[in-house]
C-alpha cells in the first residue's frame, strides 16, 4: 500500500492571494488524496498576456468566443497553470451559484398582493374610479410596442443532431389535475410496488384509493417529495407528491406504440425527464419529455431519431439545464458509439403556458468504441469510461468538451486495462483500478492522476457521497480507503454493492450471512443476520436502512432494531419518500 | 481516435422561446406578470437578503412598485429589466436599513480565532452564506447578469434582452461579474473584513 496522508495544513488553501493557486496540482479534484504523479504539461507557464486571457476567460468558459479567440485561450490554458486555475475557479463559482437552493414564494403571497390596499389604489387610479372588488384579470394595453412584436416574429431555431437522417419533433403534453387524497403522516415512508402493480406507501395503497397500476418505472425524486410513475393501463406519465396531493397526468397525445423507457428526476427535483421510445420504418425515435410538476405542470418534448433501441443514461448535468445520453450505433458505421447531449430549458417548462422551445445547445460525438458509463463534470464537460481498443476490456477514460470544436481528451493508462472505474458525486474524479493492481484517481478536467494504493483484482469501487472515502472490492474482500490506513471491512462480501448513508458517516454491506454497518469512527457491527438472500441495501436520508431480500424487505435502524417488515418482498428495489 | 464530431450550428443555449414571451408581455395582466416572474424575482431577492419573510415582503413591494409604474414605463423597455431593477433597489434599501440596526448574519466572523488556518470559514458560516454575501457586495449590474446566467440559465442573448443591454456588453458584464465575485468570495473565505462589514457593525 502506498498511502500518503494529507495533513490539514496541506489541504487548506489560502484564499485571497494569487500565490495560493496550485502549481501543477490536482486542481479541482478536491483535497482528499495527495498527488504523486502529475503530467509534465504543467512545467511551462507561457508568458502570453495573462491579462488578455483573464478578460476572455469568462466568455471562453461559456463557449461564447469566436473560433480564433477560442483557440488562443485554449492554447494558452495548456501551458498556463495560473489561468487554468482561474478557469477552474470560475467553473466552481458558477456551480456554487447554480446550486444555491431555488426558493419559491408561498402561495399566500399572491392573495396578499392582489388584495392589498396598495393594489386596489393602483387599480382605482388606472380605472379612474372607485376601488374594484376581487379583480379577476387586468389587461395592460399600454405596453404594446411595434418593436416588440417584430422581435417576437423571429422564428424558433431547431437544432437536430444525428449521424444520418434526423428529425426533431416538438410535442406538448396536456396536464390534467386529478383528485387529491388524504395525506400520509409527516416523515419518511417506504414506497414499493406490490405484485398486482399498485404503489404502496408504508402499508397504504398509493395514491389513496385509486386503483392505479403502475409499470416498473416508478421513481421517487431526490428530495423524496415527488413520485413519478406510469399508469399501466394508459401509458400516461403521472407525478404526485409524496403526501398524495397534486397528482398530474402527462398524456402523450398522438404518440402511438410508445413505451416509456426511463424516468429521471433532475438533481433539484424540479424537473422530470421521461424518455419514450417509438419504432417506425426500422428506426427508433426517443422522445424526452421535460415536466415541471411543481409549477404549472406543463411539459415540453423533444424527439431524436436513432438506429438502435437502447440508450445509456440519460444523465442530468449538475446545473439541471442539460441531459446527456449515449447510444450504440450499429447501422451506418460499424461499432460506432454516439454520445449526444441536449439542453432542457428551465424557463420553457416553468412557464405557465407551453412555449415553443428547442435544444438550444446540443452536441454529438461518435466513437469506434463501447461507452460503459458517463457522467457530467462540475463544469459543462462530460466524462466517459470507454473501451477504445477493444470491445471487451475498458481501456480509456475520455473527457468531452461540449464545444464541437474542441477535441475529446483521452487518457489510456499504461499499466493495462481498467478493471473497475467509478465517478465521484462531482464527476470530477474517477477512481480507477487497473489490471496490474494499481489503484488511482484521475481528474478529467486537469487530466492528472494520483496513485492511491496497490490492490489486486478490484472488481468494484464505491465512493462515499462526499467523495472522501472509497470502498474497493478485491476478490471477496471489501476495503475502506481514505487518508487513514486502509481498513478491511468484509472478508466474504457477496455481490450486493455496499451502500453509503447520505451523510457519508456510515456504510452498510453484506459479509457472509450478515448485514453489517461500519462507521467513520471505526465501529463495525451487525444489523441483521440471515442475509444470504439480500438483493439490495437502501438508506433513507434519516438513517433507516432497508434490507431488501428475496423473501422479505426489512427496515432496520443503524443499531439493528427492526421497524417494518414488508412481505412478500417487492420485485423492484423499494425507494424512500419524505413527507414534509 | 476516430472522432468524427458532427458540427452543429449554435444558437443561444436555451433556444429562442424567449421571443415568444416578448409577444405575450404586451397583453399580460397584473396576475400574469406576477405568476410569470414571482419565482425568479422572489428567488433573486431571497438570496440578496437571506430571509424568507423579508424576501416575501420585498417581493410584494417590488411587484406593487412595478404595477404602479407600468403606465409610465417606456414601451421599448423590457418588463423583466424593469422588474429586476426595482427588485435590486428594493433589496438594497432593505439591506441599508438592516445595516443601520447593525445586523448581518455573518458578523460573528470577526470573533473567530485569528488563526484562519485552523478555522475553516466555510464550515463556520456555510458556503451558501458566503455566496450570498459575495453576491450582495458585487456591483448590482454585474450581479444581475451573473445571476441570470447561473440561476435562471439564461443565454447571453436573453441576458441582453432582460437587462436591456447590447449582447456584446453581456460578455464584458459576465467577465467583470466573475472577477468581482471571485474577489469578494476569496476575501470572505479568508475572513478578511470588507468595507461593507465595517458599516454593518457601526
Amino acid at each position: 500500500m502506498r498511502w500518503r496522508p494529507v495533513s490539514p495544513s496541506q489541504r487548506k488553501s489560502k484564499p485571497g492571494r494569487d500565490d495560493r493557486l496550485p502549481g501543477c496540482g490536482n486542481k479541482g479534484g478536491g483535497a482528499l488524496f495527495a498527488r504523486e504523479s502529475d503530467s509534465e504539461a504543467c512545467a511551462t507557464q507561457k508568458t502570453m498576456n495573462c491579462e488578455w486571457i483573464e478578460d476572455h476567460l469568462s466568455a471562453y468558459k461559456d463557449h461564447e468566443l469566436d473560433a480564433a479567440a477560442n483557440d488562443q485561450v485554449a492554447t494558452h490554458l495548456v501551458g498556463c497553470v495560473k489561468c487554468h486555475a482561474s478557469l477552474d475557479e470560475y467553473i466552481r463559482f458558477d456551480r456554487l451559484l447554480t446550486e444555491l437552493p431555488r426558493m419559491t414564494p408561498r402561495p399566500e403571497l399572491r392573495a396578499r398582493i392582489f388584495s392589498s390596499p396598495e393594489f386596489r389604489a393602483i387599480l382605482s387610479e388606472r380605472n379612474g374610479h372607485g376601488v374594484s372588488k376581487a379583480p379577476a384579470s387586468h389587461q395592460l394595453p399600454s405596453l404594446r410596442s411595434p418593436a416588440l412584436v417584430t422581435r417576437a416574429l423571429i422564428g424558433v431555431t431547431v437544432i437536430l443532431l444525428l449521424l444520418a437522417s434526423a428529425g426533431v419533433v416538438l410535442r406538448s403534453l396536456a396536464a390534467h389535475p386529478t383528485t387529491t387524497c388524504p395525506s400520509p403522516t409527516t416523515g419518511e415512508h417506504v414506497l414499493t410496488r406490490s405484485a398486482d402493480g399498485a404503489l404502496v406507501l408504508g402499508a397504504q395503497r398509493f395514491p389513496c384509493a385509486q386503483h392505479t397500476q403502475a409499470t416498473d418505472l416508478w421513481q421517487v425524486s431526490p428530495n423524496g417529495q415527488w413520485i413519478a410513475y406510469i399508469a399501466a393501463h394508459t401509458g400516461d406519465i403521472h407525478t404526485v407528491r409524496a403526501n398524495g396531493q397534486g397528482d398530474h397526468v402527462f398524456h402523450a397525445a398522438g404518440v402511438s406504440s410508445t413505451a416509456t423507457i426511463a424516468l429521471v428526476w433532475s438533481h433539484k427535483s424540479q424537473k422530470l425527464l421521461a424518455v419514450t421510445r417509438d419504432q417506425a420504418d426500422g428506426a427508433y425515435s426517443v422522445t424526452f419529455w421535460a415536466a415541471d410538476p411543481a409549477g404549472a405542470a406543463t411539459a415540453s418534448a423533444l424527439t431524436f431519431m436513432m438506429a438502435t433501441p437502447d440508450i445509456i443514461g440519460p444523465v442530468w448535468s449538475p446545473d439541471d439545464l442539460a441531459v446527456a445520453y449515449a447510444f450504440t450505433h450499429t447501422g451506418i458505421a460499424p461499432s460506432a458509439n454516439v454520445l449526444n447531449y441536449a439542453a432542457i430549458p428551465t424557463s420553457a417548462i416553468e412557464a405557465s403556458t407551453p412555449l415553443p422551445w428547442s435544444t438550444a445547445s446540443s452536441g454529438s460525438w461518435s466513437f469506434a468504441s463501447t461507452i460503459s458509463a458517463f457522467s457530467w463534470t462540475s463544469g459543462t464537460q462530460i466524462a466517459l469510461t470507454a473501451a477504445l481498443a477493444t470491445t471487451t476490456a475498458l481501456t480509456s477514460l475520455v473527457t468531452i468538451n461540449p464545444d464541437p470544436r474542441a477535441a475529446p481528451l483521452t487518457y489510456t493508462p499504461r499499466n493495462g486495462p481498467i478493471t473497475a472505474a467509478a465517478f465521484d458525486a462531482t464527476g470530477n474524479r474517477w477512481a480507477v483500478a487497473l489490471s496490474d493492481g494499481t489503484l488511482l484517481t484521475f481528474n478529467p478536467l486537469t487530466q492528472h492522476t494520483t496513485s492511491l494504493a496497490h490492490l489486486n483484482a478490484v472488481s468494484s469501487l464505491t465512493w462515499s457521497p462526499d467523495g472522501q472515502h472509497l470502498i474497493a472490492r478485491s476478490n471477496a474482500t471489501l476495503w475502506w480507503l481514505d487518508n487513514a490506513p486502509a481498513r478491511r471491512l468484509a472478508a466474504n462480501a457477496g455481490p450486493v454493492a455496499p451502500a453509503w448513508q447520505a451523510d457519508s458517516s456510515t456504510v452498510a454491506y453484506v459479509d457472509g450471512s450478515q448485514v453489517m454497518v461500519a462507521t467513520l469512527t471505526g465501529e463495525e457491527h451487525q444489523v441483521k443476520t440471515d442475509a444470504t438472500l439480500v438483493k439490495g441495501l437502501i438508506w433513507s436520508p434519516g438513517g433507516q436502512l432497508i434490507v431488501w431480500g428475496i423473501n422479505q424487505a426489512v427496515v432496520v435502524d443503524a443499531s439493528g432494531n427492526t421497524a417494518q417488515t414488508i412481505s412478500p418482498s417487492p420485485t423492484e428495489a423499494p425507494q424512500w419518500t419524505s413527507v414534509p | 481516435m476516430g472522432n468524427s464530431a458532427v458540427t452543429l450550428p449554435r444558437s443561444d443555449r436555451r433556444g429562442n422561446y424567449h421571443m415568444a414571451m416578448v409577444e405575450l408581455e404586451s397583453t399580460w395582466s397584473f396576475e400574469r406578470i406576477y405568476d410569470e416572474f414571482k419565482t425568479p424575482i422572489y428567488n433573486y431577492i431571497y438570496h440578496m437578503v437571506g430571509d424568507r419573510e423579508q424576501a416575501e415582503d420585498l417581493t410584494q413591494d417590488t411587484f406593487l412598485k412595478t404595477f404602479k409604474s407600468l403606465p409610465k414605463m417606456d414601451a421599448s423597455l423590457k418588463l423583466s429589466a424593469w422588474l429586476y431593477k426595482i427588485a435590486t433597489n428594493t433589496a438594497y434599501d432593505a439591506l441599508r436599513r438592516r445595516k443601520l440596526i447593525s445586523w448581518l448574519p455573518w458578523q460573528d466572523l470577526e470573533h473567530e480565532p485569528a488563526d484562519v488556518e485552523s478555522a475553516d470559514p466555510q464550515e463556520t458560516i456555510g458556503t451558501t452564506e458566503l455566496v450570498q454575501q459575495a453576491l450582495r457586495q458585487m456591483p448590482p449590474t454585474y450581479r444581475e447578469a451573473l445571476w441570470l446566467y447561473t440561476q435562471e440559465g439564461y443565454s447571453y442573448a436573453e441576458i441582453a434582452r432582460t437587462l436591456g443591454i447590447a449582447e456584446s456588453g453581456v460578455k464584458m458584464y459576465l467577465s467583470r461579474a466573475r472577477q468581482s465575485f471571485r474577489e469578494h468570495y476569496r476575501a470572505l473565505e479568508a475572513g478578511v473584513p470588507q468595507p461593507a462589514k465595517k458599516q454593518a457593525r457601526s
